[in-house]
């Protein structure tokens, strides 16, 4: 098995991580870690994540900027902490319609908050350095 | 990853250890337990063997396939009995055609004249439709490689090996860089296409290839080729949801066979949902 799989299965067997956690990115071929995966990897590693909106990139309901603080103690008692933003606004989520063109609501501050939080757990577990990303930020992907 | 040029259809079948598109498929259609069943060949898969062979390799298609003229032999019934509907009811047209079969060497197939004719309208169908044109021209290829086979060398993180053999690849220096797949159909417009798509999990089959040839899946194709008048040909690929949620689904289905493979019970091999309460 390659190097860059045997990392993988070693990452999938410590987080007890399935099929449902995780894929292939169709085109660019990188691993995409699925919101159940990162479930998994916070409650596997007792991670914590508190949110901090930050107010000057954040702008009415339609432009949000959250940062997340990821904090996890490893075996020795010694205390890790990674910070990461999440942001959404028109410019980097896919716009809803119904079939009658109705714009659907969207959701910036929910977004937001998911995708930094996805980009602090798989930083603060290793996952980033590995070229592993979160399903959270596959819209910015399929744009990419 | 093994590359065979010429590996024979029987001995590609037969690596059974190796996971193949048709069994992901069957497997999210229904089962293992499905997908491990045999089945016969029926007049729809020979007449699809056919039209592949004939688009991929003309002398192996003489070779396997013999066509069985019975226009001759029909036209001397109707002469001697006028009367009679169904020329090719009587005995004396059952009794020709079978002495045709017998003539047929173990590894030969016959095909009615009327099949041949359509795989020629289809061919050229085909090969005439802009659509596979503008494919061929955006891939900057210098090969086309039919039908070869590939075996994967080495279990992958589910401890799997895979096997795949796509109808054509366009290959850059020893590198596939498009995908192409044969589809003979009776409707080839978006909507009965669509149906057929996801009727048949041709999105997992593409998300398959691309896996296991390391090829993106917006550069897989399948043309669609009416196999009935008036014998048109269309192109399709995956849009980018459908490529998302087929890489997801693939692997899943991978996980399930994974699982199965380390503890072949009825449980592993039965329905996805065979052990909970599903709500619909």
């Amino acid at each position: 098995m390659s190097a860059e799989k045997n990392v993988l299965r070693e990452l999938a067997d410590r987080y007890n991580l399935t099929g449902k956690d995780f894929f292939k990115h169709p085109s660019q071929g990188f691993i995409i870690i699925t919101r159940t995966g990162v479930e998994k990897i916070m409650a596997h590693d007792k991670i914590t994540v508190t949110y901090e909106v930050v107010p000057e990139l954040t702008e009415n309901q339609e432009n949000c900027c959250i940062k997340a603080i990821a904090e996890k103690v490893d075996a020795n008692g010694e205390v890790y902490t990674v910070e990461s933003f999440g942001s959404a606004n028109h410019y980097n989520c896919s716009i809803k319609t119904t079939k009658n063109g109705r714009t659907l609501p969207h959701y910036p501050v929910e977004t937001a908050e998911k995708r930094a939080k996805a980009r602090a757990v798989l930083q603060i577990t290793g996952f980033y350095s590995e070229g592993i990303f979160s399903e959270d930020e596959s819209d910015d992907f399929k744009r990419s | 990853m093994n590359i065979i040029p010429n590996l024979p259809n029987s001995e590609y079948h037969s690596k059974k250890d190796y996971i193949s598109s048709s069994f992901v498929k069957a497997v999210a259609k229904h089962s293992i337990q499905r997908a491990s069943q045999k089945f016969d060949a029926t007049p729809a898969l020979i007449f699809g063997d056919a039209m592949h062979t004939y688009f991929e390799d003309r002398q192996k298609f003489h070779q396997r396939f013999v066509v069985f003229k019975d226009a001759e032999v029909i036209a001397e019934i109707l002469e001697k009995r006028p009367d009679i509907m169904a020329p090719t009811m009587t005995k004396e047209y059952k009794s020709y055609k079978n002495d045709f079969e017998c003539s047929l060497a173990e590894d030969q197939v016959s095909i009615s004249e009327h099949d041949m004719e359509r795989i020629q309208i289809m061919y050229n169908s085909a090969i005439n439709n802009i659509g596979l044109k503008q494919v061929y021209e955006e891939h900057n290829h210098n090969d086309v490689w039919d039908e070869y086979s590939f075996l994967s060398d080495e279990p992958d993180m589910f401890g799997l090996l895979y096997r795949v053999r796509p109808d054509r690849l366009l290959v850059r220096d020893e590198e596939p860089v498009a995908i192409l797949d044969w589809k003979s159909c009776k409707d080839a417009s978006i909507k009965a296409f669509r149906s057929d798509f996801f009727r048949y999990r041709y999105d997992l089959q593409a998300a398959f290839y691309c896996d296991v040839l390391g090829v993106p899946v917006d550069q897989f194709y399948f043309v669609a080729i009416e196999k009935e008048f008036p014998y048109n040909t269309a192109v399709y690929s995956l849009s980018e949801d459908t490529q998302f949620n087929a890489m997801q689904e693939l692997n899943i289905i991978k996980d399930r066979i994974s699982k199965w493979k380390q503890n072949p019970t009825t449980e592993t091999s039965g329905l996805e949902n065979a052990n909970e309460i599903t709500y619909l």
